[in-house]
């Protein structure tokens, strides 16, 4: 029995939708993946991951809502990583779109890139402007998370891609 | 991709940002109170924190038994001994309270902590992000808890509520440079305030600054909440100074406080809701404003 391309698309967007709850579970658990003080931010190669395999605008969407998400669990202002990560979203979609080859090297380096902007942000709205003593010490915690994170991508990678070559009938390459 | 720029798709994009960062600026005018997105929002991934929180602390449970088998035989043989030193010292509370009793119906004195109402809570989420210990909750404006009531665990202070929402609040520790606590040690009556700092916090210690330079305080001794303020009940113990030393101004000092729960394993906690002075702080407070 065939399903329509309706049906495959939402199939697939409820699939995406249950892996970042999925990894946003791992991700606030108390414990969970942790190694010494430092956890992995799960929902950044989520986002990327899915940027990776849909348009702009369904990617964009994907990157607001992990990033929201993060926003909850992160006590932050709602909207701090959402509007972060959707516009690097965007950016990762348009960049597997026109230019770059979509593989788990590259999925990777976007997670980095993407990684690196959401800390950076982090930092400096957090930290650096408040004037703390010893800022340094906080932009290394957040480089280890950052590490740590993009150690976890390849398997995150790998899972979205399933879900993608599942239900799109092209997959991008 | 030029075509892109000049898409329908671009200016709604454009259009979300502009609504997000409208949305921030209105968040942050709230005073730490949850917009209804993020109300709305923490519904859906309330019950996946829960079951989150669950298997993690069933996976780490688990799991101890063989990480720290030799911890906790070594911690076995110490409380041992403790145990030993405490029945001694119970026979000497079950006397003191007998006495205590007698006072107090003498007296007619007021149990001390009769006036706190509180409520429990587990924790269920720890950001990675955040290097003082921030933690979320798993009860909310629902519950009766609002923002800036204080966070104890049954040893004594960790922190205060710093945002609500329906069914979760987040929680800022003492080793947050954000905390600002009137604190006394015992002894000496020695006042301070307590605050966080980056590298204090990297070893699990906060601060108590603003001592006088001829300061009694030493090694040892326990501090506890001044009361001062109404935000936090008098007498909270807050924690024991590790350290004391001169600022770099050298016209105060300040002392290295080891909190007495250790912040980033602590998995439940007691919410302060309502305890003798809050409501008259904030009345007085009110007037001044």
């Amino acid at each position: 029995m065939t399903i329509g391309r309706n049906a495959r698309e939402a199939l697939k967007w409820i699939c995406y939708s249950l892996l970042l709850l999925l990894l946003f579970g791992l991700q606030s658990s108390p414990a969970l993946l942790r190694i010494g003080d430092v956890k992995p931010v799960l929902l950044i190669p989520a986002a990327v991951s899915v940027a990776l395999f849909e348009n702009e605008a369904g990617s964009g969407g994907f990157g607001l809502a992990a990033g929201l998400l993060w926003d909850l669990s992160a006590g932050k202002l709602f909207g701090f990583y959402g509007m972060v990560l959707m516009i690097c979203c965007v950016c990762v979609a348009l960049l597997s779109m026109y230019f770059v080859k979509v593989n788990a090297a590259n999925a990777l380096l976007m997670t980095a890139a993407a990684g690196l902007l959401c800390t950076l942000w982090n930092f400096v709205f957090s930290y650096l402007i408040w004037g703390y003593e010893d800022v340094g010490q906080c932009l290394i915690r957040l480089l280890l998370v950052l590490l740590y994170t993009i150690a976890a991508a390849a398997p995150v990678y790998l899972l979205t891609r399933l879900i993608s070559t599942r239900f799109n009938p092209v997959v991008r390459a | 991709m030029r075509e892109f720029f000049k898409s329908l798709r671009f200016k709604i994009i454009l259009a979300v940002v502009a609504v997000i960062l409208g949305g921030m600026l209105y968040a942050a005018s709230t005073g730490g109170l949850a917009t209804l997105p993020e109300q709305l929002l923490s519904y859906v991934v309330y019950p996946v924190q829960r079951a989150a929180a669950a298997v993690s602390d069933g996976i780490s449970e688990f799991l101890s038994v063989f990480l720290d088998a030799r911890d906790n035989y070594e911690e076995n043989i110490l409380l041992k001994e403790e145990i030993t030193k405490l029945q001694q010292q119970l026979v000497d509370y079950e006397e003191t309270k007998t006495e205590n009793e007698r006072l107090k119906q003498i007296t007619g004195l007021k149990e001390l902590n009769d006036d706190f109402e509180f409520q429990p809570a587990g924790v269920i989420s720890r950001d990675p992000d955040d290097r003082f210990g921030a933690f979320t909750i798993d009860i909310g404006s629902l519950h009766g808890i609002s923002v800036r009531d204080p966070v104890v665990t049954g040893a004594g202070l960790i922190g205060y509520i710093s945002k609500v929402g329906p069914t979760y609040a987040q929680v800022t520790t003492i080793l947050s440079p954000d905390c600002n606590v009137g604190a006394m040690e015992i002894r000496t009556k020695d006042t301070g305030n307590i605050t966080g700092t980056v590298e204090f916090s990297a070893g699990g210690f906060t601060k108590l600054e603003l001592l006088p330079n001829d300061t009694g305080v030493q090694e040892g001794d326990i501090i506890v909440t001044a009361g001062t303020s109404g935000l936090f009940p008098k007498n909270l113990v807050v924690g024991t100074v590790e350290e004391v030393a001169l600022e770099q101004s050298g016209i105060t000092c300040y002392a290295v406080i080891r909190p007495v729960t250790e912040i980033s394993e602590v998995k439940d906690v007691f919410v302060l809701t309502d305890f003798l002075g809050k409501a008259s702080a904030r009345e007085e407070s009110g007037a001044a404003e």
